[in-house]
């Protein structure tokens, strides 16, 4: 009987220690996600303020991605390298312009941002994700 | 007989929680300490975005009273970071004609009074550019991970936000 108690700490921090390590692992992987949502949040506000501008503002060129990059600089596969929006960049930017609830033109940005592969967890955090936000803002002109 | 089997006994209990105790501690203390550097990464993006509100709500065009010093905008950035150590947080405020060196002001704490304009002169005109960059000192027993552009050094590493936005008004 004595015997048999011998390595039961040993079996029960085996059957802990998945549940430990996936804490911790969630822990990190959704705070890099949620991290990616605020930033792509405020990106898309910071890129709708300057298209609103006027109904040509974000017609070409690449300013309105530029600011949405600027808002992501700090996760992990932004850095200072990433200048563009276009695949293979981790940031991609949408500008239309629509017609606004109140009837006046609006611009309708939506930035999207896609991690870096981080460790999954089965049937719950996915290695990779994409976060996007939509925000309607009314021109100025 | 019953005495040697007890103090055996004792033994491969020792054993078992060296085995057992040490990453089970470091498990623990990793999941807080991460959950609690994520919170950290997450409000460092609110006062990013926080001073650079301050900044592009007050350019040029701002009816009344409206000039921003360096320690308006850092008050909001520290006022914004909750549970942050602003002895340990450094600023920095890019506009048009500093791009992109900028003014680094650290600890942000020695700077809340600070009464230097910012944007100072034509650099606050409608249309042009500033840019707020917070970074802060996270200091970790047991680092684990280190998560975004941040760099581990030793026992602490350093994690940051950014916000470039245009002046409104």
């Amino acid at each position: 009987m004595r015997s048999s108690r011998k390595g039961n700490n040993i079996i029960e921090f085996a059957i802990l220690a998945p549940w430990y390590l996936f804490l911790s692992v969630g822990a990190f992987d959704m705070g890099i996600y949620n991290y990616a949502l605020i930033g792509v949040q405020n990106a898309a506000r910071t890129v709708a303020q300057y298209c609103s501008i006027s109904s040509t503002t974000c017609s070409s060129g690449n300013t309105a991605c530029l600011y949405a990059v600027d808002q992501l600089r700090d996760l992990p596969n932004v850095g200072s390298g990433v200048t563009t929006c276009t695949n293979p960049s981790p940031v991609a930017v949408s500008v239309t312009y629509v017609t606004g609830p109140d009837g006046n033109t609006a611009a309708q940005v939506t930035v999207s941002y896609t991690s870096p592969n981080l460790i999954p967890l089965p049937n719950s955090i996915p290695a990779q994700y994409t976060a996007s936000r939509t925000v309607t803002m009314r021109t100025q002109s | 007989m019953n005495m040697n089997r007890t103090k055996k006994r004792r033994g491969s209990l020792m054993l078992e929680f060296a085995l057992v105790g040490i990453p089970t501690l470091f498990l623990t203390v990793s999941s807080i300490e991460t959950a609690l550097a994520m919170w950290q990464y997450h409000t460092l993006e609110e006062c990013a975005a926080a001073g650079a509100r301050e900044v592009i709500t007050h350019g040029a065009d701002c009816a009344g009273t409206c000039t921003v010093t360096v320690g308006n905008v850092i008050t909001k950035i520290v006022t914004a970071g909750v549970g942050l150590d602003s002895s340990k947080l450094t600023v920095k405020l890019v506009s048009a004609s500093t791009s992109p060196t900028g003014t680094t002001y650290s600890p942000a704490s020695s700077y809340l009074s600070n009464s230097t304009t910012f944007p100072s002169g034509t650099d606050a005109t409608v249309g042009d550019d500033i840019t707020v960059t917070v970074t802060y000192q996270v200091t970790n027993p047991f680092v684990m991970y280190w998560p975004g552009a941040g760099t581990a050094t030793g026992s602490a590493y350093t994690l940051g936000a950014t916000s470039r936005q245009r002046i409104l008004y």
